[in-house]
């Protein structure tokens, strides 16, 4: 079998799993510049831009809250995330394995492996609407929990299957592919924005000569502020800061960057996610917003939030084309890596089998249009549940032996479920949910900002009785 | 060769944004724009890949799944 072939049957095999990257291997600044601008141009923000319209955001709230909450996303990869990983060179996963165990990790993969299943069923989702702009099926409304219609059935599992076998199969091909289209696909969302932008001026009247004038327009038409519609969260400046800067937390805060930044030469280059920020987190869901917004301006009674329609209508076919590659290019990878986390807990089963096992999950969890409706809310929770390991990385980095503690104690230990990990983990999410449910259902937004520190809290305090226990044992 | 497919992609690009550039501004009619980016599309694609393919190769990125 040739190195090709190998590397095809195991395409998520990567270099240096389980050994810090060499100085040999790092790459440049350029390398996490392309990445992250490429990356965070997916699917998903073709729903998330018009939901905030949903949300009933104003112009200064959803302009100055992307600012300021992609600002502190970039704070976050250069701060919390890239200083670890440049000095300690390993994945995620090792990482975690060393502090807290095989099977502690285990869990966590498999937590993160439910999680990206249903986010790439929101994917497969955002795929099948640009099928209904050609078959005229009836397609989900914006409350829409269950799916309405024989024929959006039918277009998500011909998306959904033909994504995951392709996952399967070609892992690489499509990531390839992937690379291609990313250039072309920032510059059709940024066709987007000035498609909508100019039928906003041309249905108004408006004169646009001056900023101020534009400003005005935005304020008066676009993101008019007000009421959400019926069924949303209304957001302000602060749900929408949040939401930016949370909406990656697994990655930047939660810590999977590390798997990333191991390869950079600075942990300056932690700002290169400043490209992803501000070109898919700022360009592309303002642009998805303007052309939500227009259909509302339209027809008030139009509040489907489909990515297709919304495409299809202000670039035609290439804005059609930009949907299908947005959520195939995402769903793909994502799937794969939910296959990956999954066969983890199962290893005797063929990668092949279980990546098309997840993605028939995926399939069936993008039938549900309520995960792609409500991704505002499901990517908080996303966030959240992973966040306290981030937490955990980062006191068992910089701060575990400043109290006589040990880092990496499960490495030490030979223990395979380190318990203070685990506790801060389990107690941390109660914590969150406990506020979610206490104080209103829009805390989830909010919340793990105090959870962070919840974590970092209860695994040192958890540690000095647990490691205190054991200690000698580890001495001896 | 390979300078000469990089440059006509990196016009196809050109060619994909500005008429939407120019329907901003007034000048041009959106179902034109439509069929000047569908036409930028299937350039960028077909040269992109010309000398894109063998250039991507597996990347930092495989490591995680984005938002």
């Amino acid at each position: 079998m040739s190195e090709e072939q190998k590397t095809q049957q195991d395409p998520g095999h990567s270099e240096f799993e389980r050994e810090p990257v060499p100085r040999r291997s790092l790459l440049g600044f350029k390398s996490f510049i392309g990445m992250y601008a490429g990356e965070h141009c997916a699917g998903t923000e073709l729903m998330i831009g018009p939901l905030f319209v949903a949300a009933g955001v104003s112009a200064f709230d959803v302009v100055v809250g992307l600012i300021v909450g992609n600002a502190l996303a970039v704070m976050s990869w250069v701060f919390l995330c890239a200083p670890i990983a440049t000095r300690v060179r390993l994945t995620l996963y090792y990482q975690l394995e060393k502090i807290c165990g095989r099977n502690l990790v285990t869990l966590y993969n498999l937590a993160n492996g439910v999680m990206f299943c249903f986010l790439a069923g929101a994917m497969i989702t955002v795929s099948a609407t640009a099928v209904g702009v050609f078959f005229k099926f009836p397609m989900p409304e914006l409350n829409d929990m269950y799916p309405n219609s024989a024929g959006w059935i039918l277009a998500v599992l011909a998306v959904g299957a033909l994504i995951a076998v392709v996952a399967a199969y070609g892992y690489q091909t499509v990531a390839k592919f992937a690379n291609i289209a990313s250039p072309w696909m920032v510059l059709v969302f940024l066709a987007f924005g000035f498609v909508g932008l100019r039928q906003f001026i041309s249905v108004t009247g408006a004169e646009i000569s001056s900023p101020a004038e534009l400003w005005s327009l935005a304020k008066t038409t676009i993101w008019k502020g007000g009421d959400p519609l019926p069924g949303q969260t209304k957001f302000t400046f602060w749900h929408v800061m949040f939401f930016a800067w949370f909406c990656n937390m697994a990655m930047h805060v939660g810590m999977s960057d590390l798997s990333v930044f191991r390869f950079a030469k600075k942990s300056w280059y932690g700002i290169a996610s400043g490209t992803g920020m501000y070109v898919g987190h700022f360009m592309a869901w303002i642009s998805a917003s303007i052309l939500y917004a227009f259909q509302l301006h339209v027809d008030p009674s139009n509040t489907k939030v489909l990515p297709g329609p919304l495409a299809y209508e202000a670039c035609g076919i290439a804005g059609l084309i930009c949907v299908i590659i947005a959520g195939w290019t995402t769903a793909n990878p994502t799937i794969y890596r939910a296959g990956l986390a999954f066969q983890a807990i199962m290893p005797k089963t063929s990668r092949f089998k279980v990546t098309l096992v997840t993605g028939l999950i995926a399939t069936i969890a993008a039938m549900f249009p309520a995960i792609a409706m409500k991704l505002l809310d499901f990517v908080a929770l996303y966030g959240m549940l992973l966040m306290p390991m981030g937490a955990v990385i980062f006191v068992d980095f910089w701060l575990i032996r400043k109290f006589g503690l040990q880092s990496n104690y499960a490495e030490l230990s030979g223990k395979t479920f380190n318990w203070a990990a685990g506790l801060a983990w389990f107690l941390t999410l109660g914590f969150c949910l406990w506020i979610i449910f206490q104080y209103g259902q829009d805390k989830k937004f909010f919340v793990s900002l105090p959870g962070w520190f919840v974590a970092a809290g209860l695994y040192i305090v958890i540690s000095l009785f647990y490691q205190k226990k054991i200690r000698p044992s580890v001495a001896a | 060769m390979r300078t000469t497919l990089q440059i006509i992609s990196w016009l196809s690009l050109v060619a994909l944004v500005v008429p939407s550039i120019l329907y901003l501004a007034g000048s041009m009619e959106l179902d034109r724009i439509k069929a000047y980016m569908m036409a930028a599309t299937v350039v960028w694609f077909v040269s992109a890949s010309l000398w894109m393919w063998k250039d991507t190769g597996p990347t930092v990125e495989e490591e995680e799944t984005v938002i």
